[in-house]
């Protein structure tokens, strides 16, 4: 097993929780025109950002502080660069580091293990202009205007779990360059070696892995981010629990995700689809792992739930699809993670047997 | 270009993915379609190979779009900027807002003929890399995958497929430079001009085409969609 696919739904009551740039006076919703009509989104970005930040809130150090001014001449280069070795957050969300052109120095990145999609409106939505003034003590009122919208976004995900803790280096051709650690610096960060990270061969490419006992927890650490998820813009005007009303969850064999059409929407509103979620596990039997994990928050939407379950009846019925409350099911997936006596074999690429098609 | 070929034709859908062309430094310009070396890079992610080289033939169209605003916290290799959390402080080289236009419901067809095709349909079904069409946050859906003869065709259904600046002369198509390949070392891209349709056109004159009877690779077009082998 080697991916976590999914897709989340939030649910969104007269909020904003991401902006794009203000027209005049009145800050403006984001929103994509889908076939000729709006659906407001979230943008990866900003959900990856409220995740990131939730794993600072759980304690995880981020990188720290450093000032740097001419008294320093130059920072302390292990605390200034993006470190993925030290910090899970560098790991989990990758980064780009950009060289200097007169130095010639290459740009590198690393490629996030952790993939997000945008949290799109299922359906379109028509945001309401709420017109704003300050005119405490000011003889000329100020005016603030902006948009909030309430819809419901759905957005995939999914989490190479190999790849968690493992940093690709180099080869003679280039090939690998995203990580762009090579040997002699990721094995001479003092902690990584201490955390006894070693030198292996990873999906044809040379490469340093963290031992599993990390990259299980980083694994774990994003999972309970999520199960507290919360933050966005206009926290104070238009407060709102961003813990995902919807999460499903299927570990597959392969970098698939084929969850996209469970969660969508049509003229009727939202629609939560278990024939889909049926149709699809059946049409990718053997490169999945039961049980699928759905969190849905109790109350939401209970005659879609209803309906689910008694498309999943008989899959709930022994335990291939488990319903439970999205934060427990996500904790509870980081606890069996962090414990490592059944999840581990998610942690390697499955072993490779050629997948034969059934004959149509 | 006489025999029928046998291969596999593969849909793929993205709510929402974005294509940057580099043809325009400093600025986000979007491209309405995948370049074939995007696609390239889809079916290497699967395969796990550095590079995938066979000749494809691909239509490509999307529902909608839109521009978001971007924050960007690039890390200066020299540290003078350092990142904390993921966050980089405003300034020259440092953390800045761009814009960037995306696609959403981006709808593809890849068609993969020979030995080598159906290798990489077989490999989709258990990709070794995770399958994203545009950049990392681009998740993509992997639809279904059908065994099919394409035909050397005079006439066909040119839809949304590219097509090499030779392959017809509907006078709606517009031409676009794209990437057909990009070297391993991400240091030469090989760049070559497509003929694409952003309306599906109707059943047109082509010139060293494959038809494929049985699809449609755009709700609006007619059956008998035309596809021409990009090479890389």
């Amino acid at each position: 097993m080697a991916y976590l696919a999914g897709r989340m739904l939030v649910s969104v009551e007269a909020g904003a929780p991401n902006n794009g740039r203000s027209a005049d006076t009145t800050a403006r919703v984001k929103y994509a025109t889908v076939r000729g009509r709006r659906h407001p989104y979230v943008s990866a970005q900003a959900v990856r950002r409220w995740i990131r930040d939730g794993m600072v809130r759980q304690g995880v150090p981020a990188s720290p502080v450093t000032r740097v001014g001419k008294a320093q001449q130059r920072a302390q280069k292990a605390n200034t660069d993006a470190d993925p070795i030290t910090y899970p957050d560098d790991d989990l969300f990758g980064y780009m580091r950009a060289g200097a052109k007169k130095d010639d120095d290459a740009t590198t990145l690393r490629d996030s293990p952790f993939m997000l999609g945008t949290l799109l409106s299922v359906t379109p939505a028509h945001p309401t202009e709420d017109f704003g003034v300050m005119a405490r003590g000011v003889s000329e009122p100020v005016l603030h205007g902006h948009e909030f919208y309430s819809a419901d976004l759905a957005a995939p995900f999914l989490l190479d779990l190999p790849r968690i803790g493992t940093f690709t280096l180099p080869n003679a051709h280039g090939v690998g360059r995203p990580n762009y650690l090579s040997q002699e610096a990721a094995l001479q960060v003092a902690r990584a070696a201490a955390l006894g990270a070693g030198a292996e061969s990873f999906r044809g490419q040379d490469s340093v892995r963290l031992p599993v006992a990390e990259r299980r927890r980083r694994a774990a650490l994003l999972l309970e981010s999520i199960a507290h998820l919360h933050g966005g813009a206009k926290q104070a005007l238009h407060y709102g629990d961003r813990v995902p009303h919807v999460i499903v969850l299927v570990p597959f064999h392969g970098g698939v995700n084929p969850l996209t059409h469970v969660i969508t929407g049509d003229e009727e509103g939202l629609r939560i689809r278990g024939d889909v979620l049926r149709g699809e596990l059946e049409a990718w039997a053997g490169e999945w792992e039961a049980p699928v994990r759905i969190g849905w928050r109790p109350g939401f939407r209970d005659d879609l739930r209803e309906r689910f379950e008694k498309e999943c009846a008989a899959e709930i019925a022994d335990r291939t699809v488990v319903i439970g409350h999205p934060r427990t099911i996500l904790l509870e997936l980081a606890a069996e993670m962090r414990d490592g006596t059944t999840l581990d074999h998610w942690f390697e690429d499955p072993v490779r047997e050629p997948v034969r098609e059934p004959v149509r | 270009m006489t025999e029928p070929l046998s291969a596999w034709r593969v849909v793929f859908y993205a709510p929402v993915a974005s294509f940057r062309d580099p043809l325009f430094p400093g600025l986000t310009r979007g491209l309405p379609v995948p370049p074939p070396s995007t696609v390239r890079g889809l079916l290497a992610a699967a395969t796990g190979e550095p590079s995938e080289s066979l000749a494809f033939g691909m239509a490509a169209w999307s529902e909608g779009g839109g521009t978001d605003d971007e924050t960007y916290h690039p890390i200066s290799a020299s540290g003078l900027n350092p990142s904390v959390a993921g966050r980089v402080r405003p300034g020259k080289g440092g953390m800045t807002i761009r814009s960037r236009p995306f696609l959403t419901g981006v709808h593809l067809t890849v068609w993969l003929p020979g030995p080598d095709g159906a290798r990489i349909a077989d490999a989709l079904r258990r990709p070794r890399w995770p399958l994203r069409l545009g950049r990392s946050q681009d998740l993509v859906h992997v639809g279904e995958r059908t065994r099919v003869t394409l035909n050397p065709a005079e006439e066909a259904a040119v839809g949304s497929a590219l097509a090499p600046l030779s392959g017809h002369d509907v006078p709606s198509a517009t031409v676009h430079r794209l990437a057909a390949s990009v070297s391993t070392d991400r240091m030469a891209s090989r760049w070559t001009d497509y003929l694409w349709c952003d309306i599906p056109a109707g059943r047109h004159p082509v010139r060293g085409a494959y038809e494929d009877a049985t699809c449609r690779a755009h709700p609006g077009a007619e059956k008998g969609q035309a596809l021409w082998l990009l090479e890389p």
